[in-house]
């Protein structure tokens, strides 16, 4: 299911811009140094620069930034950090400790992706002013795959959609900028949401200050889509079922590369393996159901012993042609086989029990085919298990949400469990997802429950939910959204879940993402979007900006960018790329990160 | 033939010519030998000021009026020195007598008093800044002084009334330098000689000539050939370049030579005792003496020629020429260069001549034209290029037409040749002439303008306001936006809005941005700034709208006291660290009070500042929701402060704050949750009393678990009665304790219990979980009829597997069977396939 044509856009640039820009500033440091770099970059950089690369421009050794701060070898130290206020006090401490032992350090910092002011105004305080040069670091998008970019920003969804700092949406900008740099003014822009609002005025900025000049390229990107998270809670929270979802699910990717446990490569140690579409075996099951993968996979594993039994009987010349030619590739798919075979018995052996009763629940709930009851009993089934928070607490978030919000006896006794298995101070995060809309508790009489109460607008966290999302109207609720999106396909329509036609099949059947559908349903139609999508967005939260192109303006080929604010899901990659296959369209997937549903929540857990 | 007829002859085929280049616009009133006169190079303007000097002391003001006239006479301004500038130097009211004035390479009126004190003016007559030239310059006057021009910038020398020379090479960075003692005795002239770098000083003392450099300690004496030597100095000039040097000396002798005084290239004769006016170089080819209406021009060769002047003069030495200042007009004395004398000289047979030649035989249409033709076919492009460059150095309109027109008659009989000079003569000549308007009064010649180049004359034309000259030639000389029009019209807004005018601050923004529009490379944040330097705070708040940079637009803002419109703004650009950076500034500037008053209109502001509070300062939060009466809000802060403490009591207080706050809010299920969580705080303090085991920080479940782990089945029964949990949950928590402590009897007792609300699975589960195949099988049994197959074969029992599998007659629970079997279980498999083969199977 590789996109159709490659159409010559080239994103593997990207990754050479970034790792440009991080060379000029390690430069400012000539010579030789040390690299501490925050925990929260490391995979970001492994993505940028290799250690050979960094070595090549005087990098000695790399630490983690810790507390504990490592021993001094060099006379230079580079530190790479997020503006986070823990990770620079440690750092402060670091050269505070530092420099008593080695009055000649001279140390570098730099901040990613910006330098921020109050970073400047702590540093100060800290009486470091002078003591060190700082320097900033603004990646683009990190091409994960030829078709996905990420950002790396993992903490943007809690700091945009929950505490309502939108900073991260100028980055997002500043990366679209430089895709359209290089590939042209996209034409047309379709943008829904508060951030993705903020995205496309901050683009408008970049644009007035941008030289004229570039309006006249041939744009090499046609549409571009920006999406908030909060437009679509749904296909996080449910279970992903493609194969890549799964292992995601599973064992985690991270920004592209996936740990598997010492079980599944078959050694001690665990082990780091990239997944993108280079590996062609992983690359034809990345986006299958993962029902399908295995069988996928033994077939494939006999075509290749086949082959080697062929071997068997060749003649000399021609065994050395084969030793010298097939062997090594076979070998290696060998050993890519066994290593996916594993992990998919890894999987299916480490899924829960009831997994067949949780896809019911789940798919029950959003189709509306289960009653409530029977969701809420397996809810509390589940808390009485003890199941982990994050699973329990997607469930509750799903079951809320699939109800349009609950009745405040239901939300009472269920928060009042969940509180009860997970400890009091969850309290608090209940009180997040109420305030990112992902739990709900509909209106009762006079004990207002504070988030939704609208009129008096003296309420901090009424005026807070006003500035991270804008409030669901009344009759609003995602149910009319699924029906008027038409996110949950038609029942009696069977599903082939092994070679797929609608993006649906990433769940069973069960529901569509909103990302696909809305794509899908844009790129129907050549041209200008038409005002039957625009209405039917308005059923969810925020506002949304369309661009077309002037008539008769140059659009390029159908090729789409299509960003998440908050985070996408492997599902949703998938529901992608199927569609860029039904419609013709190279689809290129951006986001601040990729996403999972236990990320998801567990980003806005109290800790 | 009218275009060589100011030519004069000065030795072999080398001419000089003397042409009007403006009448002055001044009229004739005025009579320069009453007046100090400073004139700029480059066709700069002419400062002039009486020179009181030539007038008894007893009127004088204190204040000199200076007026300044561009070179066409028009009068640019007049003003005093004021004298409050130097007081801001010197701390204490003196008012200096002026000695020199002089131009900077900016032209900038530099004004040297008696005292030291140097000011500088623009042509406006506005101030620009001052220095001294030291204490002891200041102690003991200055005698004489000189502005000149140093390596790439304007220098000032002064030499005290203590015989002691000073000097600054740079006014814009003021160093003073002290230059060799010289002995006693009268100084007769001196003059600056700058060498490379460095300055050198000429001095001419009694009979000795004297160089100064700052690096010797001594003076050194130099001694040039004099025809007859024992005359001294009395004037000297150094040619524009420096490399030339005319001295004077008392008897009339004038010697010229190499500024090293090494070599000498001619003396000559002036037979007059009486002290020149002034003594100046024309170029480098000659030297030009002027006495009260005569005018004498020496050439190195020692060829002379005199003219005779209207009035008393100024003379204004140039790099290839000297500019003559009258009281009626204004002359350009120069040396004929010598494309123009094998153009356009008497009988020349020169490619060029003969090409003008033929030209206008050709617009006669006279067949001559072919003749003169046939002789230059061989030399075409050289006649071509001889016409062009002859043009370029006609000062008439209708001699650079014909010049022109022949060489583009010549041009036409080469056809590859590159059109770029002819195209570059003919846009420059455009613009020399339009610079050359009286109006404008630049009468520069090609070679200056060659020197000077195009952006630095645009730079002066605007230097001068003429906005619209400046930009009709940016335009017309398509120069790119950034250097050309942007920059002038960033200059002119700059301009404009210091005009006092009548018209709203509004209304001239609008004209401002109506006229420069968003062009890129101008920038609003100078415009405003310059606005707001002078003291127009609106009209510069106004302006700052423009700017679409919102980094730049903000901070101007915030400088200007524009907080809210600041915060506005750097909200709209959606820039979080440009929010930040306004907040950060209005906490320092409001009280706590109002600056959390401000912020309430700004949702997102409020939101920022309120997250920056969470990590910072959690009592400027809580201020925040006090102020809103957020009950929820500070319920929230006090309960998220309670899991932060490790105190017991400080964590209990907090809770029972936060539930009293939940109260208040009105909030029932956070209420309710509080106060459970405070009972079962105060269980779990208990328990760890009685027990020694930590509790707190568990949560109900894992209480009750770990209880149950030590066996405490009672106080768990009591915590289950407390908190009313349903039997279900209990039961799950006892069987999952159970098994995970190896409490089998427990466990085993549990399940004889009938009331079993959760089934037999969870126990085969758990067991399972704990790898205790042999417990697990006891409670197979007893699942329920559609799992029992499967919780059989987990447990390993697959026989019975197959007999339950075979009496529900299952396929999918017999094909379930068998594909659990390993290699070992041959028989059951052989038996499984054969049962899986009954048709009456249900499927």
């Amino acid at each position: 299911m590789s996109p159709p044509q490659s159409l010559g856009l080239d994103v593997e640039i990207l990754r050479r811009l970034s790792s440009d820009r991080l060379v000029r500033v390690l430069e400012d440091a000539p010579g030789a140094k040390d690299l501490i770099i925050d925990g929260d970059l490391m995979k970001m950089l492994d993505r940028i620069a290799g250690a050979t690369l960094l070595r090549s421009h005087g990098v000695d050794k790399m630490y983690r930034l810790e507390r504990v701060p490592p021993p001094v070898q060099s006379s230079q130290r580079v530190y790479l950090v997020r503006p986070s206020l823990l990770q620079l006090k440690i750092l402060a401490d670091h050269v505070h400790s530092d420099h008593a032992a080695h009055p000649d350090l001279h140390v570098h910092v730099v901040v990613v992706p910006r330098l921020v002011s109050w970073v400047t105004g702590l540093l100060e305080e800290e009486g470091l002013y002078g003591a060190l040069t700082l320097h900033e670091f603004c990646p683009d998008f990190i091409p994960l795959d030829d078709d996905l970019l990420s950002l790396e920003m993992t903490s943007f969804f809690r700091d945009a959609f929950l505490e309502g700092d939108f900073s991260g949406c100028v980055d997002v900008a500043r990366a679209i900028n430089t895709l359209q740099g290089l590939f042209g003014q996209i034409p047309y822009v379709l943008a829904h949401g508060r951030a993705a609002k903020a995205v496309v005025n901050t683009l408008d900025l970049l644009n007035n200050q941008n030289s004229p000049k570039k309006t006249s390229q041939m744009p090499e990107i046609s549409h571009l889509f920006i999406f908030d998270r909060d437009a679509d809670y749904v296909t996080p929270l449910l279970t992903q079922l493609t194969y890549e979802g799964a292992l995601d699910d599973h064992f985690g990717i991270n920004a592209g590369v996936v740990e598997f446990p010492g079980e599944v490569v078959g050694q001690d140690a665990p082990r780091k393996v990239p997944l993108n579409s280079k590996d062609t075996i992983y690359d034809n099951i990345r986006n299958k159901h993962f029902a399908s993968v295995s069988s996928y996979l033994i077939t494939k594993a006999k075509e290749v012993n086949a082959k080697k039994e062929q071997a068997q009987n060749m003649t000399a010349s021609q065994m050395k042609d084969f030793v010298a030619n097939e062997l090594r590739t076979l070998q290696s798919c060998h050993a890519t086989l066994a290593l996916h075979l594993r992990a998919c018995e890894s999987i299916t052996k480490s899924v829960k029990q009831d997994f067949e009763t949780q896809l019911t629940t789940e798919h029950g709930l959003v189709t509306g085919a289960s009653n409530a009851g029977q969701a809420r009993k397996f809810l509390k089934n589940c808390l009485a298990r003890m199941q982990p928070l994050t699973d329990n607490l997607r469930l509750f978030c799903l079951y809320s949400l699939t109800q349009d919000g609950l009745s405040p006896k239901d939300y009472k006794q269920l928060a009042s469990q969940m509180l009860a298995a997970h400890g009091h101070k969850h309290l608090i995060t209940l009180n997040n997802l109420r305030q990112l809309n992902l739990l709900c508790a509909t209106e009762s009489s006079a004990s207002s429950t504070g988030v939704n109460r609208d009129s008096s607008g003296t309420n901090i966290q009424g005026r807070l939910a006003q500035v991270t999302s804008l409030l669901p109207k009344k009759g609003q609720g995602w149910r009319a959204a699924a029906k008027r999106l038409r996110l949950i396909p038609d029942p009696d329509k069977t599903i082939d879940l092994h070679n797929p036609s609608d993006p649906s099949y990433v769940f069973n059947g069960a529901y569509t993402p909103v990302m696909a559908k809305v794509v899908g349903e844009a790129l129907s139609v050549r041209g200008a979007f038409t005002q039957t999508l625009l209405d039917s967005l308005k059923v969810l939260p925020g506002t949304t900006i369309s661009r077309a192109a002037p008539p008769g303006s140059p659009v390029g080929p159908h090729v789409a960018l299509v960003v998440m604010m908050g985070g996408v899901t492997y599902t949703e990659v998938a529901a992608l790329r199927l569609l860029a296959v039904t419609s013709g369209t190279r689809i290129i997937v951006a986001s601040t990160s990729t996403i999972n549903g236990d990320q998801l929540v567990s980003g806005v857990v109290h800790k | 033939m009218a275009l060589i007829s100011d030519w004069t002859q000065l030795g072999d085929d080398v001419f000089y010519r003397k042409h009007e280049v403006y009448s002055m616009d001044w009229g004739g009133g005025i009579n320069l030998a009453d007046f100090m006169v400073a004139s700029a190079p480059y066709g700069g303007p002419l400062a002039l000021t009486r020179d009181e000097s030539r007038f008894t002391k007893t009127h004088q003001t204190g204040k000199p009026l200076i007026f300044i006239f561009s070179s066409s006479g028009k009068k640019i301004s007049s003003f005093k020195i004021d004298p409050s500038a130097v007081y801001f130097v010197d701390k204490k009211w003196t008012s200096g007598f002026l000695l020199t004035l002089g131009w900077s390479r900016g032209e900038d009126l530099v004004c040297v008093q008696e005292d030291g004190a140097v000011l500088l003016y623009d042509m406006f007559g506005n101030y620009q800044h001052t220095f001294n030239m030291g204490q002891e310059a200041k102690d003991t006057h200055i005698q004489s002084s000189q502005v000149f021009t140093s390596y790439r910038e304007t220098g000032v020398a002064v030499l005290t009334k203590s015989n002691r020379i000073f000097m600054v090479n740079n006014i814009h960075e003021p160093k003073t330098r002290k230059y060799p003692d010289l002995p006693g005795g009268a100084v007769n002239c001196w003059c600056v000689v700058r060498e490379e770098r460095h300055s050198n000083v000429l001095v001419s003392q009694g009979r000795d000539l004297l160089l100064l450099n700052h690096i010797d300690e001594r003076p050194q004496a130099l001694y040039p050939q004099w025809n007859e030597p024992g005359g001294s100095v009395v004037e000297m000039a150094v040619s524009s370049n420096s490399r030339h040097i005319a001295l004077l000396s008392d008897s009339g002798k004038l010697w010229i030579g190499s500024s090293d005084i090494r070599i000498k290239y001619c003396e000559y004769d002036a037979k007059s005792q009486v002290k020149p006016r002034q003594l100046a170089w024309c170029g480098t080819g000659a030297v030009v003496l002027l006495w009260e209406v005569t005018l004498e021009v020496v050439s190195v060769n020692g060829e002379a020629t005199s003219y005779y002047l209207d009035s008393s003069s100024h003379l204004a030495q140039e790099a290839d020429g000297v500019r003559v200042v009258g009281s009626t007009c204004h002359d350009l004395l120069q040396k004929v260069p010598q494309v123009v004398v094998d153009t356009l000289g008497i009988g020349s047979m020169a490619p060029g001549a003969l090409l003008l030649d033929a030209s206008k035989r050709f617009q006669e249409r006279s067949t001559q034209a072919n003749d003169c033709l046939d002789m230059i076919k061989d030399s075409m492009e050289e006649a071509v290029n001889q016409c062009l460059q002859a043009a370029q150095h006609q000062y008439q309109p209708q001699a650079q037409k014909m010049l022109l027109r022949a060489a583009l008659f010549g041009k036409s009989f080469i056809p590859e040749m590159n059109p770029e000079p002819c195209k570059k003569t003919i846009f420059t000549l455009r613009v020399l002439n339009a610079v050359r308007d009286h109006r404008v009064g630049l009468p520069l010649t090609w070679s200056q303008m060659e020197h000077l180049t195009l952006p630095v004359l645009l730079d002066r034309l605007v230097h001068r306001r003429f906005f619209p000259l400046a930009l009709e030639i940016a335009n017309f000389l398509k120069i790119p936006e950034t250097d050309g029009t942007s920059r002038i019209l960033a200059h002119w807004a700059c301009f404009k809005v210091l005009q006092p005018s009548q018209k709203s601050d509004e209304h001239i923004a609008k004209e401002i941005n109506s006229k420069l529009g968003y062009t890129p490379g101008i920038s609003y944040t100078d415009i405003a700034n310059r606005a707001d330097q002078a003291g127009r705070k609106q009209l510069a708040i106004k302006l700052i709208e423009y700017e679409c940079r919102a980094k730049e637009q903000v901070l101007v803002l915030m400088r200007l006291g524009e907080d809210q419109t600041a915060l506005r703004r750097a909200l709209q650009s959606g820039d979080t660290d440009l929010i930040y950076t306004v907040l950060c500034r209005l906490r320092q500037k409001l009280s706590s009070g109002d600056f959390l008053m401000l912020i309430r209109n700004f949702p997102v502001a409020q939101a920022l500042h309120m997250r920056s509070c969470q990590d910072l300062d959690t009592e400027q939060l809580r201020d925040i929701l006090v102020q809103e009466d957020d009950f929820l809000g500070q319920g929230l802060l006090r309960v998220k402060e309670a899991y932060n403490s490790s105190r017991a009591d400080t964590k209990l207080a907090a809770l029972q704050g936060a539930a009293e706050l939940f109260r208040r809010a009105k909030h029932e299920t956070h209420l309710q949750m509080t106060e459970e969580q405070i009972k079962l705080y105060r269980w779990q303090i208990r328990l760890e009393e009685n027990q020694q085991k930590p509790y707190t920080d568990k949560s109900l479940h894992d209480t009750i678990h770990h209880l149950l782990l030590d066996g405490q089945i009672k106080e768990a029964e009591k915590l289950r009665t407390e908190f009313k949990i349903s039997e279900k949950r209990y039961w799950w928590l006892r069987v999952v304790a159970h098994a995970q402590a190896g409490h089998w009897d427990e466990l085993a007792a549990l399940a004889k219990n009938k009331k079993n609300p959760i089934g037999f699975e969870p126990f085969v589960e758990v067991c399972l979980k704990t790898g205790n195949k042999l417990e697990a099988q006891k409670y197979a049994s007893r699942v329920k009829e559609e799992n029992k197959v499967s919780c059989l074969i987990k447990c390993g029992l697959l026989e019975e597997a197959t007999k339950i599998a075979h009496e529900q007659r299952s396929a999918s629970s017999l094909a379930e069977v068998l594909a659990a079997c390993g290699p070992q279980h041959q028989a059951l498999q052989s038996r499984l396939q054969q049962l899986l083969s009954d048709p009456s199977l249900k499927s």
